[in-house]
This record gives C-alpha cells, structure tokens and sequence, in this order.
C-alpha cells in the first residue's frame, strides 16, 4: 500500500504544531512559571528551547522525513534506517510505546474538557461556584463521589466514548483527509478561542474596587516578576527544560512518525522551527496571559499561592469555572475556555495514535480499516485502568515511566544515534536537504555535544530523584501498592509486546528477502 | 508589575512573536520548488533492509 504524503506544508506544519499545543500550554506552563521564578524562569525556558526544543525537534523532523521515502514511520524503522543494529529497532518501539501509554490516560482527560465545555453552556457548571463546590463538581463526575451533581462514573464515561469515537473516526480518515485536515480547522480556531479568552483577561481591569492591588497588572506581576535567585536553583533549570519537552512533542515518537509522510524534497529546517514557534506563541503569549493572571485577580495575592500550588489540573478544572463564574457571561466563556482545550486535547491525543499505525501499516502491511480497528479495540480495553482506578495511582505511574522518563530516554538515544553513530555531518547536510533556511552551524555543535549531555543530566536527576522511589513503589501506599505493582508490570509486558513485534516483522521482512 | 517583570515579558514576547512572524512570513512567502535545489541528498548506506532491495533492484 503506497504511503500517504501531506498536501500542503502548511498542512504538516498545523499538524505538528497542533500535537504540540495541548493542555499543558494552558494550565502546567503559567504554573511552572508562577513556581519557579517567575519571570526568570524564561531564562532557563528559553536555553533550554535552544539547546534541547529546536535542536531535538531538526533531528526528528529530518530522521522521519528520511526513513519515510524508504516506507519506515513509527520509532523501530526509523531508528533502524540510521543505525542498522537490531538493538536500535528495539529500542525504537520507545516511539510507539510513550505515545500510546499517554493516549490511554489522556484521552480520558481530554474528554472531561468537552464535558466541562458542555455543562458550561447547559449551565450546570455554574452552580457549582466555590472552591468546595467545584471540587466537589469535578470528583463527583470522575465517579469517586455521589453527590448533587453526579451518581456514579456514566456521564463521564459517556463523554470519555464521544471523545475516544472522534479521535478514531479522525485517525480512520488518514494522513490528509483526518489529520491535517482537522488540524487545519483546529488550529486557527484555537488561535481565535485564545485570543479571545486573553482579550478578556486583559480587559479586566481591578474588577473590584474595595481591593485595587487585586489587578491585572497584579497578576501579570506574579506571573512575570523576575525572582533571580531562583536561578540558583537546579531543580528550576530541569523544569524548564521538563517543561520545554512536555510542550514541544519531542521524545514522545510524534514527530518522526508525522515527518515520515512528507516527501524527499520537502524542507524540515523552516517547517520544523514553524510548527515551534507557534507552539511557544501559544503557551508564552497567550498561555501565559489567562489562567494565573485571571486567578490573581478574582483570588488575590494570597488566593493565588494556593492556587499554583494547587497545580495544573487544579487551576484547569477547579479554579477557571470559579473565575468565569464572577465575570459576565459565564456560560459563554466558560465554553470557549473548556472548549479550548478540547480542541488541544484532540489535535495531541490524534497523533498519539499515529505511530502505532504506522507501524502496522509499514511493518506488517495492515490496511487503514485492520490497523484502525485493531488499535481501537487495543487502547479502548487499555484505557479502562486510568478511568477505574483514577485514584488509585494508575495514572501518575502511567505518567511518570511513558509520560517524563521515557520520553526523555527515548530523546537521549535520537540524538545520540543522529550525532553519532550516523555523524552530525551527514546529518546536518540531511537536515539542509531541500531547507528555506540556513541552520546556523553552531547547532552542529549543539546537536552533538551540548543536547545529549543536557538529556543525560536530566535524566539522571529525574532517576535519582523519583526514579528510584517509582521502581521500588516506595511512595506507594498500601492500598494502592496492588494497582500500582499491575500497572508497573501491565507496562512491562505491553513494551514487551511491541519489542517482540518489531522482531516478528522484521524476520517476516527477512524471509521475504 | 515591577520594571523587572515589564521587561521580561517584553523581551519574552518580542522574542516568540519575533520567530512566529520569521517563520510565518518565510512559510507563505515561498513557493514549495524553490526549495529543490539546495544540497543533494545523502545516501544513507545503513544495510537497512528497504536500502538492500534498492541496490538489488538497480
């Protein structure tokens, strides 16, 4: 079956850029900022975009592009087209085992921002206008409480089956017809959606007048107010650089797979720095300007604290609806909000699922309809656990082995198979094929020296510090020691699994040779 | 807002709107032929399997 190849570089470039722009561009950078330093955190933000985002973004969009036109499009092709070894084909089944282990929690994540979207305009979100009350909303709908609001886990789950049905119903529809295509209408529209969300923020003014410090320029303040000495602090630098990996896309085998279906001549360097730049524009610009600045204002410089500290999914699902509950037009702009974010979810959640495809289709050439049905059904029965067992700890151990070690592990053997086991000069003359743009020859340098020595710092420090604990399940309590050792080992046995495949398809491969 | 924060955001914002209007402007304002003829492509001689059957079938 012949490859697809994108359209349009605008489409590939929306598409790329619309996996990156997620639900972290919104609610985990303003609070990563807002922790660690504030304003200063850019400093560590923008090195870290320089030294890891871009460079590590030009050797996935080049190693795709290249192992694409020789019919490769998922982690163990690729790898292997630069590195004939047979362990880099094992190690490759990192790119189709981190996307696929974060697609059977998030799309159920996701689906609690189109719930979220629909009970803001049918109103029901609204009654719900304290922080109890919000929290209460939110336990009550994911099924760990009965209350006024909720019996039991069904609307949620209702929500978590139209979500699952649209991701695939887009995935069924290809590379041009699903992918870019609904990337296209997606992305401007959440451009729009931002835009008009941070309008509002920023047009709030002191809303009111008995507490004045309670402002906009207050929250733009806590949000930027450079605290340098935070910059003495290492474990500031690796959330920037974390940070920096969760936005960007790359390690998760995203990337390489969506570059693997452009054509030979097609350029990387300029396609590669667009889809970035509209993802930093995303979270530093329009990110960065709704959700702390608006908490400050209606919480205070108090409220706000706990709010950060509070985290992300905290600040997403708790404190946003409180806060559109005090403006006008609640219900409006509480849609656009959650809808917003939605939008993010499916555009990341969709090219989660691509490699696996890929590999299906290019490995053991499965037709669309065979590889879209079978990993249907495979990640609809794989991502029961995360709904089920929410509070038993599934999740964060799901996130912390595919979702921020892997990724990083899967980023550190690219770049080092890149830069040295293919050379950085071959390499840097494959990123120039067909580029608009010249890349400074500095990133030669970057690319083979500073990037892999930064991952390896990083992940180091991610083992030492949790790493450990998450092995031995030391932080585990002992009811949910049982879940957490079947997930530890459900994981195991799932990377397992695609390792065995890869070797099934290429000794088919073999024979057929 | 301290001084500070002014010019962190402004420096911030300068620098990714910066990028976004480069690319932007460099994305639509190339045709997709003009980039053909910059460098030719390297064969990767890896052993891989797809290279293998490229050389049997030349």
């Amino acid at each position: 079956m012949p490859r697809e190849n994108w359209s349009s570089r605008i489409g590939i470039i929306l598409a790329v850029a619309g996996s990156a722009v997620g639900l972290g561009n919104f609610l985990r950078f303003p609070v990563q900022a807002a922790q660690n330093g504030g304003g200063a955190f850019m400093i560590p933000y923008i090195i870290a975009l320089l030294l890891l985002g871009i460079p590590l973004c030009w050797v996935e969009w080049t190693m795709g592009r290249a192992a694409g036109g020789r019919g490769h499009g998922s982690g163990p092709g690729i790898l292997n087209v630069f590195w004939s070894h047979r362990f880099s084909r094992y190690f490759g089944s990192l790119g189709i085992f981190i996307p696929l282990m974060i697609y059977f929690y998030y799309v159920y994540i996701e689906s609690w921002c189109l719930a979220y979207a629909w009970y803001a305009i049918s109103g029901s979100l609204g009654a719900a206008a304290t922080a109890g009350e919000a929290k209460n909303f939110l336990t009550a709908f994911q099924g760990l409480a009965d209350n006024q609001w909720f019996s039991g886990i069904s609307s949620a789950y209702l929500f978590f089956l139209i979500t699952f049905v649209i991701n695939f119903l887009v995935i069924y529809r290809g590379v041009v017809k699903g992918i870019e295509t609904i990337s296209k209408i997606a992305m401007p529209i959440l451009v729009v959606l931002g835009v008009v969300i941070m309008f509002r923020v920023l047009t709030l003014g002191a809303p009111d007048p008995a507490r004045p410090e309670w402002s906009l320029t207050g929250g733009l303040g806590f949000m930027w107010n450079p605290d340098f000495s935070a910059l003495t602090d290492a474990k500031v630098w690796l959330s920037a650089a974390g940070q920096i990996f969760f936005t960007t896309s790359v390690g998760l085998g995203l990337i390489i797979t969506y570059a693997s279906y452009l054509k030979e001549n097609d350029d990387v360097a300029l396609s590669g720095l667009s889809s970035i730049s509209i993802n930093e524009f995303m979270e530093v610009v329009i990110g960065a300007s709704i959700a702390i600045p608006a908490a400050f204002i209606f919480f205070g410089p108090d409220g706000i604290k706990e709010v950060a500290e509070g985290g992300a999914f905290n600040l997403g699902f708790v404190t946003m609806p409180m806060i559109f509950d005090q403006m006008p037009m609640t219900a409006l702009l509480g849609f656009i909000w959650f809808f917003l974010l939605f939008l993010a979810g499916v555009t990341s959640s969709i090219s989660m699922l691509q490699p696996a495809i890929a590999f299906l289709e290019d490995e053991f050439g499965f037709i669309r309809k065979q590889s879209v049905s079978f990993l249907g059904l495979f990640t609809f029965i794989a991502a029961q656990p995360a709904i089920f067992f929410l509070d038993k700890g599934v999740l964060d151990m799901m996130d912390f082995w595919a979702g921020t070690f892997a990724i990083v592990l899967f980023a550190t053997g690219e770049v080092i198979i890149f830069g040295w086991v293919y050379g950085i000069d071959k390499g840097f003359d494959q990123l120039h094929h067909g580029a608009d743009i010249k890349v400074p020859r500095i990133f030669k340098f970057i690319i083979k020296y500073v990037t892999p020595s930064y991952l390896i710092i990083i992940l180091s420090y991610w083992f030492y510090q949790d790493g450990i604990d998450n092995l031995l399940l030391r932080k585990v309590s002992d009811e949910n020691f049982p879940y957490a050792l079947a997930t530890m080992l459900g994981m195991v046995i799932f990377l397992a699994g695609i390792v065995a495949a890869v070797e099934i398809a290429w000794r088919k491969k073999d024979r057929k040779s | 807002m301290t001084a500070g924060g002014w010019i962190m955001i402004a420096l911030s914002w300068s620098f990714i709107i910066g990028l976004s209007v480069f690319c932007m402007k460099r994305v639509i304002g190339l045709k997709n032929s003009q980039a053909d003829h910059i460098k030719p492509i390297y064969e990767i001689d890896t052993g891989d399997l797809g290279d293998s059957e490229k050389k049997k079938n030349k």
